[in-house]
């Protein structure tokens, strides 16, 4: 079954302590475009878009990938860093802008939900009786999950001037 | 992109960028990293670099003075809100040293664009802006920028450099127009507001600073350093001060703080605002004004509000407005209605305005007017009265744009002010040293007036947060054992025991926080933090080894190093004193009713303070204090100046 990192954007601040930690735990450093979740924040800074993979059940990254780096997974699809020829083609595949790319190591980021418990949502608002903006869900998303995170990527792009919702 | 870890101290990029706006040059250099052991970063190697560059009586309007700007050692990590970013320089606003610490994302950006900070000398000729990026920086011409308010300049800013992620700090006109208390702006609401370092970068023709953090920050032992910060970062977010501070914001502490009589009014004149249950942090939410929180870099805790509101015809959103904000824009001006309040912190935010001056600067005004002392042609057409919001607004504006008159009176502060109209109109200027006075009810609680008289930059509350006196969370209780022992009457705001002890307490661990980074908020409100979680954190991303008691030990070596440069230009006792209202004019009614800090009752605190300093009957470090702290040097200097304290003069005790 489907495991993912749910989002509800209208809890989010905008901190990026989800973006600093994911990074330093795949790369050892901290540095924005090497997360795979990524917070974009309105001009302004006062409205916020995790932007995250949500574990869709058509997964259409994995089709794109012309190279078989992404394989599927009950939990979510898995990029396997070694293979990935950094094409891209899964970042414009995805519907969601959920996919990233890092132009350090030249190569797509995927969420791998950290092997089963995501850092991400343990930074998001530490204060742990405060629900986050982040929680791990089972089970595919449903419509309204779908329908809110295009309305995400859209609402990100825009305040990136229409350009790649990309914090990094 | 160049390697820039290779000899960098971990979580830090191991380089500071200068530059000289006179000649239009732009230097890299590296940090000595026994610096950074020594200092840290942030408000830690400002101290030491200001006490470096600036030579004793340098007039602080002249380009000589330097303006820096100091990410913290931590920042652009998961530490928890670790964030802050110190901005220092000579203050025009008191011939003091000041730092002045910000929020938002800018710090995190400086050290990604591959700078721990930037030392900036000289003036431009005409106005300029300073790009950071992938470790280099260059510097571009400003004119387009040069009038605009906040908001305008970032978005223009970021379109120019084809970044809208580029993170940007600047002025907004009343940087541009000189005024004395102009903030430097880190985001459309992350201000750093006192003592004029604004002025001061609107005096060096320095209309904006982006940063674009593409970069990244390495450490000693991610892993280790990853497990700490988590760690630290639930310590800090369980702490129910933490959680409050989610919830309502710093302004949910109005209705307790007006509950008790302590929150200033009608300029310091009354403790009690009645308009408080509508001017306050809960009506932000029932009335509808709150529509999120905004989180700093790494935040726990997320304290800022974005509010939304429209007021006399037109609509207003932004970030805030904050308990300082709703004191001096708000209660203190006697305000009825909320809408107001939210107005006039945008507009301060993007006019580049302190908002504790302004308020407290207008209030000073309207009492001018109540006693009659305002000639009228100054005045001009402007109401002067208590809880006229539109002329709140306007007035705010005309400070901005220095407007003959009223305007560019109001834009000196109150000091200078009062200077002007005289006929006792210093009596209620709420100010010591030139810098207004921040809401914290001096004449009841007396750690904060001990804390306020010996702040290097003024009296504000942005040194030391001494709250724990009356705090009665598990963790609060704990600390107050342990730095007091068990002894009930430490525990009442108005006592004058062992405040030398807690001051000290707070202002050590809060300059230490400020070198790392982290927000005042995780260990001097959420007193769950401790110094050896700071040690824990530094330990982990560079590999030394360092506990609690060291980190506390570099926290007081700043505070020793500020001091002095504050001595070093002729501050000794006399001035570490309080507003003229607080130590002789006593609360009129209510419960406090006669209440006051007497000059007798805060000389006896100062004196049990000098000696825990290591300080002598004048307020000047002796050699033995400095020696202490590592700083031979500075001992040298003012010995040399004939500004070394006396041991023979140090007060009986110790």
């Amino acid at each position: 079954m489907s495991r993912r990192v749910e989002v509800d954007a209208s809890r989010c601040t905008g901190c990026r302590a989800c973006m600093l930690t994911c990074s330093l735990r795949r790369t050892g450093e901290a540095r924005l475009s090497a997360s795979a979740i990524r917070v974009v924040s309105s001009p302004d800074e006062g409205q916020h878009a995790p932007i995250v993979c949500l574990a869709c059940s058509e997964r259409p990254c994995i089709a794109a990938c012309p190279v078989g780096a992404i394989v599927d997974a009950e939990e979510t699809p898995l990029l396997d860093v070694k293979r990935c020829i950094g094409c891209r083609a899964c970042v414009d595949a995805c519907p969601y802008g959920a996919i990233g790319f890092d132009p350090v190591a030249g190569k797509a980021v995927k969420c791998d939900l950290c092997g089963g418990d995501p850092l991400c949502v343990k930074v998001c608002n530490a204060a742990t009786t405060m629900p986050g903006a982040l929680s791990v869900v089972e089970g595919p998303p449903t419509e309204a999950s779908l329908q809110e995170a295009r309305r995400r990527r859209t609402e990100a792009a825009s305040w990136r001037g229409g350009g790649q919702a990309h914090a990094g | 992109m160049p390697d820039r870890r290779s000899a960098a101290v971990g979580a830090t990029t191991g380089r500071l960028l200068w530059v000289d706006l006179s000649l239009g040059m732009t230097e890299l250099r590296s940090i000595d990293p026994n610096l950074v052991r020594e200092y840290l970063g942030g408000r830690g190697i400002a101290a030491k670099l200001l006490w470096d560059l600036v030579p004793q009586g340098l007039d602080p309007s002249s380009p000589e003075n330097p303006l820096l700007f100091l990410s913290g050692m931590l920042t652009a990590t998961p530490a928890p809100a670790s964030g802050r970013v110190t901005i220092a320089c000579k203050s025009p606003t008191t011939g003091l040293y000041v730092k002045s610490s910000g929020g938002g994302h800018f710090g995190e950006a400086l050290k990604l664009a591959g700078f721990d900070g930037i030392v900036i000398q000289g003036a431009a000729g005409d106005p300029v802006a300073l790009v950071l990026r992938d470790g280099e920086a260059w510097l571009e011409p400003a004119d387009d920028l040069w009038g605009l308010p906040v908001d305008r300049t970032i978005e223009r800013l970021r379109e120019k450099l084809g970044r809208p992620d580029a993170q940007v700090a600047c002025i907004g006109p009343g940087g541009e127009n000189g005024v004395g208390y102009a903030a430097v702006m880190l985001s459309h609401h992350n201000a750093a507001a006192r003592a004029g370092v604004g002025t001061v970068m609107g005096q060096k023709r320095l209309k904006a600073i982006a940063a674009i953090g593409d970069g990244s920050i390495g450490f000693h032992d991610p892993a280790r350093f990853l497990e700490t910060a988590l760690r630290v970062r639930r310590i800090v977010g369980e702490d129910p001060v933490s959680r409050s501070l989610f919830v309502f914001g710093t302004s949910g502490g109005i209705g307790p703080t007006n509950e008790k009589h302590r929150w200033p009014t009608r300029n310091f004149q009354f403790d009690h605002h009645r308009h408080a249950a509508e001017v306050g942090g809960e009506n932000l939410k029932r009335g509808g004004y709150l529509t999120g929180r905004v989180g700093c870099s790494s935040c726990t805790t997320s304290c800022h509000r974005y509010s939304v509101t429209e007021a006399d015809g037109k609509r207003y959103a932004g970030g805030g407005p904050e308990f300082e904000t709703f004191g001096s824009l708000g209660a203190g001006f006697d305000l009825s209605d909320i809408r107001y309040v939210i107005a006039a912190g945008i507009v301060c935010n993007q006019l580049g305005l302190d908002t504790i001056s302004a308020g407290l600067t207008i209030q000073w005004a309207i009492e001018c007017e109540e006693r009659g002392v305002l000639p009228a042609p100054i005045r001009g057409e402007y109401r002067l009265h208590w809880d006229d919001g539109p002329e709140l607004l306007r007035l705010l504006r005309a400070i901005a744009y220095r407007e003959p008159g009223l305007g560019d009176l109001l834009a000196e502060g109150t000091a200078r002010a009062s200077e002007a109209i005289g006929r006792e109109s210093w009596k209620w200027a709420i100010q010591a040293n030139g810098l207004e006075q921040s809401c914290p009810e001096t004449r009841i609680s007396k750690a904060y007036a001990l804390a306020f008289a010996v702040n290097p930059r003024g009296p504000d509350h942005l040194t030391a947060e001494p709250m724990l006196p009356e705090y009665t969370t598990p963790a609060a209780l704990e600390l107050l054992d342990e730095l007091c022992g068990d002894n009930p009457s430490v525990r009442r705001a108005d006592s004058t025991e062992m405040r030398e002890v807690i001051v000290r307490y707070h202002e050590d661990l809060y300059a230490a926080l400020d070198a790392t980074g982290l927000c005042a908020f995780t260990g001097t409100c959420a007193y769950t933090l401790r110094a050896e979680h700071v040690a824990e954190l530094i330990a982990a991303a560079t590999g030394w080894e360092i506990d609690g008691e060291d980190v506390l030990e570099i926290g007081a070596k700043i505070l020793q190093l500020e001091r002095a440069f504050g001595v070093r230009d002729g501050r000794d006792r006399a001035m570490d004193t309080l507003p003229w209202r607080v130590l002789h004019d006593p609360v009129r009614s209510g419960p406090n009713e006669g209440m006051m800090t007497s000059p007798e009752e805060l000389d006896a605190m100062l004196d049990k303070y000098y000696v825990l300093r290591g300080w002598d009957v004048c307020g000047l470090p002796t050699r033995a204090a400095l020696e202490r702290s590592g700083l031979d040097d500075v001992a040298d200097e003012l010995d040399k100046l004939g500004h070394l304290g006396s041991d023979e003069a140090r007060a009986p005790g110790e």
